[in-house]
């Protein structure tokens, strides 16, 4: 899987809304955001591994429901964080998700992508909130550590390849 | 449910009328102990005494609109303690005022209705089988 920038995963057995989905997010986010999609909850399980970091996951599915493939995505890596789909307002799946470690339940509609997109941007800007609550520095500051910090890691990269 | 001890529950509802309700259901299964608080406040004030599961009202400022509501009673319990399982009960069936009281880490939601005191039952019965998961689990850790 790839490795920089945000790994996220779109599951939709809906293939033009996956498509559609992805499409937005790309250009909400630019190059920097590796989007992979999937039209079934046991492929995308197969590609989870310790560098997902978001999946956009339906409910609603052939074979697997959402909710099972959130437990199995939990399970090979509780750091990514899942955002379930849905086309209907069931509560008990909801609450259900939520137990199971989803951050939020989005009901398909009007503004979900909206809301979507905000919530990746949520999720992608997450170290920046961290360090300006934690260290009690400005947010333009937190910015400039994080850039700081990416730099060295890709010039450190680079010095032991070339080696 | 827990056969070795009884299970305390507190019960937390500014209408008087569902609190006793409530308390009488629950009092006819000789598993549990009640104790019945009308406002998040005094709820809050008497968490020391250890309670097993909290149910606690959504709407707690429908009487006097400055008291604490639910969601900061809510709050003020998982600050207190993140292990004591709260189940919010309200008379709104909206799914976003249950997506946000799992937000503020409620264990789950229940709307008011004539099927609620079952669906309570199985959600606390449900919270046992968690807790035995939990200590078998933590117990295997412990011997790895």
């Amino acid at each position: 899987m790839e490795t920089k920038g945000t790994n996220l995963f779109i599951v939709d057995d809906n293939k033009l809304m996956v498509e559609t989905l992805k499409q937005y997010l790309q250009n909400r986010f630019g190059a920097s955001m590796n989007i992979s999609t999937f039209n079934d909850g046991e492929s995308c399980v197969l590609k989870v591994d310790k560098q997902t970091d978001i999946v956009i996951l339906d409910y609603y599915m052939e074979g697997k429901n959402g909710l099972d493939v959130l437990k199995a995505i939990k399970v090979i890596n509780p750091k990514t964080e899942v955002i379930m789909l849905s086309s209907n307002e069931n509560m008990a799946v909801a609450i259900e998700s939520f137990r199971a470690g989803a951050k939020e339940y989005v009901i398909k509609g009007a503004d979900s992508w909206k809301k979507i997109a905000k919530l990746v941007n949520n999720v992608v800007t997450a170290p920046i909130r961290l360090m300006v609550k934690e260290l009690s520095i400005s947010k333009q500051l937190a910015v400039l550590l994080m850039v700081f910090f990416t730099m060295g890691i890709v010039v450190f990269c680079v010095m032991q390849i070339k080696k | 449910m827990n056969n070795e001890k009884q299970v305390k529950l507190f019960l937390v509802d500014d209408d008087a009328l569902f609190l006793k309700a409530l308390e009488l259901q629950f009092l006819e299964d000789e598993h549990f102990t009640i104790e019945t608080y009308p406002t998040g406040e005094l709820c809050v004030k008497n968490l020391s005494r250890s309670p097993d599961i909290i149910i606690l009202d959504y709407h707690l400022n429908g009487v006097d609109n400055k008291a604490m509501t639910g969601l900061e009673t809510l709050d003020n319990i998982t600050d207190f303690n993140p292990a004591i399982p709260v189940i919010m009960l309200s008379s709104q069936d909206k799914i976003d005022v249950a997506i946000d009281c799992m937000h503020h880490k409620a264990f789950d939601y229940v709307v008011k209705s004539e099927t609620a005191f079952n669906r309570l039952q199985k959600i606390i019965t449900t919270i046992f089988r968690y807790k035995k998961m939990e200590k078998a689990l933590n117990w295997y850790i412990d011997k790895m």
